[in-house]
């Protein structure tokens, strides 16, 4: 009972702080507990999908209590609302606590050279074989991946038309755009043929470490406790997707490594190219606190307020993010023009005003305001009917 | 010239579970091996009876003119053997790794079972790294 008197007494256990929990954990007891519980299944299953299956089950339930305890313990009872957000806290926070490292945002070429396949469809001088050398070479690092996303924010929210007159505003060093194929370190990235895939890679799994599949179990891979995991933590944050594991062999090494693959279900999709803009806009103010002269600020809130035009387009009509390119009208950069069927939308876009009227009956103005929030992160503020325009009253 | 000739594990009733061959000299097949094996398991035994030194755990190096013969035993009676040129050294020290291995990648497999032969892949891997010469030496120093 020796002190017992120093212990804070709390009378509701609720108020109890949660404690941090022991950091470590033994390796090798560990390694043993996990082979004991695949070993356990294998006797409990006909078949090795079935055995994946398992696995899968029992990292499930690990993963909707990693989430439930992490969110109390780290982030103060909130929970990730936004994809990349969840994402994010998947490969840091969660990867952190279990495996005892946060992985790297990978940009492994793949997401910036889909950018910009994206991109050149769209530019001319691309077409024409205009694409700088240079682009085919080194490791992408964040500034890279950052002026992708605007970038693509950029090209599909706007009417710029060509690479040449993207270069001559001049907002980012555009030839250090450099994609790369190989893998990167253990690493999260985004898939390059599908929109709502997403990539974990690790060199060598924890779970693996220790464990030889035998020949005849062909492509059987232990990761699928870790899939489950990360399925888990997913499906319980509101975020349903189908996470696998595969083994990917790599060139030159004896060993494959292991991709955990998240496929999102389809309504995460849109949401998923909305946090992609709104990274653009975030690196967009970003570079208008860089930025120098003021032609080239007014460049960038131009950029700015066209692509979170469309952006509130995408979050009003709930449109595909490929219909934006249609969006933007041909007389004026600041005018946006929606058609669909009889429905017709008109945006004016004016410095910092945004004037909307159209025939769709549907939209509610409070909803595009807490939307375009939720996206963008910035409030959109006086939002209401129509009363003074530039000066001129209206009614 | 080759350091070791080859490396043996028997399982605690005197199966032999891995074999390996490293040189050609002394090389033997799988029916030898298996006679080697279980000879050796024996003999290990019936060391450990005749021996008048209170506690001994059995042979640990046989000295011949054409090879050296390392062993070592765990505690639940596993036993590792490496058959190497006369005079080879740090000899403890790599059949100590090689143990450590074998905890590492054989009993730590779920599609392992206890006392059937070895076919681990990483083992082999990890194996042949622990091997190689100037591995041997640096696990001396």
């Amino acid at each position: 009972m020796i002190g017992v008197g120093k212990i804070k007494q709390y009378t509701n256990v609720l108020d109890k702080p949660l404690s941090k929990g022991k950091q470590e954990v033994s390796l090798s007891a560990f390694a043993f507990l996990f082979s004991e519980l695949v070993q356990y299944n294998q006797t409990q299953v006909d078949n090795i999908a079935e055995l994946e299956r398992r696995l899968e089950d029992a990292g499930y339930a690990v993963g909707a209590r990693v989430l439930e305890l992490l969110c109390h313990r780290e982030k103060g009872n909130r929970r990730e609302t936004r994809l990349l957000g969840i994402l994010s806290f998947v490969h840091s926070t969660v990867w952190k606590v279990l495996f005892g490292k946060a992985l790297e945002i990978g940009f492994g070429g793949t997401l910036v050279k889909k950018v910009l396949m994206e991109v050149s469809d769209r530019f001319q001088d691309m077409k024409d074989g205009l694409l700088p050398d240079a682009w085919d070479l080194g490791e992408p690092t964040m500034v890279d991946l950052w002026s992708c996303l605007v970038l693509r924010s950029a090209v599909q929210g706007s009417r710029i038309e060509s690479l040449a007159a993207l270069q001559q505003m001049n907002l980012f060093p555009l030839e250090q755009i450099k994609p790369n194929c190989s893998p990167v370190a253990d690493s999260l990235e985004k898939g390059t043929e599908h929109e709502d895939e997403y990539m974990i890679s690790e060199k060598e799994l924890l779970v693996n470490r220790f464990i030889s599949i035998l020949k005849d179990m062909g492509t059987f891979n232990c990761g699928a406790f870790v899939a489950g995991i990360v399925r888990g933590v997913l499906d319980s944050a509101g975020f349903p997707a189908v996470v696998t594991a595969h083994f990917v062999p790599v060139e030159g090494q004896l060993r494959p490594r292991t991709t955990i693959l998240i496929k999102f279900a389809e309504e995460v999709d849109t949401a998923s190219f909305m946090s992609d803009m709104s990274l653009g806009l975030n690196a967009l103010l970003h570079l208008n606190l860089h930025a120098k002269g003021t032609t080239e600020r007014s460049k960038i809130r131009m950029m700015f307020t066209q692509v979170s035009c469309s952006l509130s387009l995408v979050s009003m009509f709930e449109l595909v993010p490929s219909d934006l390119v249609s969006i933007s009208s041909e007389t004026n950069a600041s005018l946006f023009i929606y058609r669909n069927a009889s429905d017709v939308a008109y945006i004016l876009v004016c410095v910092d005003d945004i004037v909307n009227t159209g025939n769709h009956n549907s939209y509610d103005i409070e909803h595009i305001s807490q939307s375009a929030y939720h996206v963008v992160g910035c409030l959109i503020k006086d939002v209401g009917q129509l009363h003074d325009f530039l000066g001129v009253g209206v009614n | 010239m080759a350091a070791i000739y080859s490396l043996y594990i028997i399982n605690k009733s005197g199966g032999l579970i891995f074999y390996k061959d490293y040189s050609s000299a002394g090389r033997m097949d799988t029916n030898d091996s298996l006679r080697l094996a279980s000879l050796w398991h024996s003999m290990h035994a019936i060391s450990q009876q005749l021996s008048p030194v209170a506690g001994c755990s059995g042979i640990e190096l046989l000295e011949a003119d054409t090879f050296d013969l390392h062993c070592f035993q765990s505690l639940t009676g596993t036993k590792i053997f490496v058959v190497s040129e006369p005079g080879t050294l740090y000899m403890e020290a790599l059949l100590k790794h090689i143990y450590e291995l074998y905890t590492d990648y054989v009993l730590k497999n779920p599609f392992y079972e206890m006392e059937m032969p070895i076919r681990c892949e990483l083992f082999d891997i990890n194996l042949s790294q622990a091997i190689q010469k100037d591995r041997v030496a640096l696990l001396g120093r």
